[in-house]
């Protein structure tokens, strides 16, 4: 359980609409099962991202959960297309990313696409009920501007926006490629989230 | 000129979470576990096809990528019931299938002989690890594990050559 957690506070998840987007239909079942545990009743799946860029565009969505590694797409794609949808009710929801990979590279890559948060798999009722709370806890601004949009992301430096070229040879570039380093702990991801602004 | 737009978005999620009722931290949590187990049945038979599958997936043809796919899915589900040998080995053969000398085109063809002689392992290993599962020793999963990681450290190196 994350330190986070005040395990006496209560939430209540009946009234929270959840999009789950994940290609595994067990993953899915994994997810939508720990979400009515939890209370929720309004859990709406999509194992593609047209499927799950139809409910956003027809749906009020109160949490997001986006798995990167989908067949035949990227769940960042859908994070990026979702914060430049214009789709005012939905533009800035929480958006938490889950994958298998979670090395530096990869949680890089989306924070620059506009994840609210990331989370590693396996998946367990324990790591999605603290980043739910996290989610909830989060007050950073929501930033459109030209390379970006997305929660404010002003922590540190990481890298040079998507589609920009990086000036120095030291730049990380947003491309998200092979695993090139072992993954990072929970606690590493979520520095890399954690709404802290540097003065600019 | 503003060069970018920045507000403070509605928080619904917050509000919602915050009407009176729900349930404490573990009380979700332990009612969260009860879901789960109500479906591990079907789940982990679905985690023995999908091995079984990976040989198929290998005949066919079927690219870097897709097994790439169905490894970090055996993971997934793995790690969530609790089968953590299964799960490392299946980590085992992700690291197997995204090495960092791989360059993108290599995800979408089939795997090479020698990738496809450490899949055959990793299939059998996965086997045996099921079959071991509750074992009061895990002295005999722990032994396979490390042999896989000798497997892919041997098969990336030979590449890598």
């Amino acid at each position: 359980m994350t330190g986070a957690t005040n395990h006496q506070v209560k939430l209540n998840f009946q009234s929270v609409k959840i999009l789950l987007l994940e290609q595994s239909p067990h993953g899915l079942d994994i997810l939508s099962q720990i979400f009515f545990g939890f209370g929720a009743r309004d859990c709406l799946k999509a194992t593609t991202i047209e499927e799950a860029q139809r409910i956003v565009r027809e749906k009020k969505i109160d949490l997001m959960f986006v798995d990167i590694n989908l067949k035949g797409g990227d769940g960042l794609d859908f994070v990026r297309w979702l914060r430049r949808s214009e789709i005012e009710v939905n533009q800035a929801t929480p958006v938490v990313v889950v994958s298998a990979n979670g090395s530096n590279q990869t949680v890089i890559a989306a924070r620059n696409a506009g994840a609210s948060f990331f989370l590693v798999k396996p998946l367990t009722p324990e790591s999605v009920f603290g980043r739910v709370v996290y989610v909830m806890k989060d007050n950073r601004d929501f930033i459109i501007a030209k390379n970006y949009a997305g929660p404010d992301r002003r922590v540190r430096f990481e890298g040079v926006p998507a589609g920009v070229d990086p000036r120095r040879s030291t730049d990380l570039t947003s491309e998200l490629g092979d695993a090139k380093e072992p993954n990072l702990t929970q606690s590493d991801l979520d520095s890399f989230f954690k709404p802290q602004k540097v003065s600019l | 000129m503003k060069k970018h737009i920045s507000f403070q978005p509605e928080r619904r999620l917050r509000s919602a979470l915050r009407r009176p009722g729900g349930l404490t931290a573990d009380e979700a949590i332990a009612r969260a576990k009860q879901r789960l187990e109500t479906i591990r049945d079907s789940t982990i038979e679905a985690l023995d096809a999908k091995i079984d599958s990976l040989g198929v997936q290998v005949a066919s043809g079927d690219t870097v990528d897709d097994l790439y796919f169905s490894a970090s899915e055996i993971y997934a589900i793995a790690g969530s019931f609790g089968l953590k040998h299964v799960a490392l080995a299946a980590e085992s053969l992700c690291d197997l299938l995204t090495d960092e000398e791989m360059d993108e085109e290599a995800g979408s063809v089939a795997p090479t002989k020698a990738m496809v002689v450490a899949i055959g392992v990793h299939v059998d290993a996965f086997r045996a690890l099921r079959a071991l599962e509750g074992a009061s020793d895990p002295k005999a999963s722990e032994h396979l594990i490390a042999g896989l990681k000798q497997v892919v450290a041997h098969t990336l190196a030979n590449r890598a050559r």
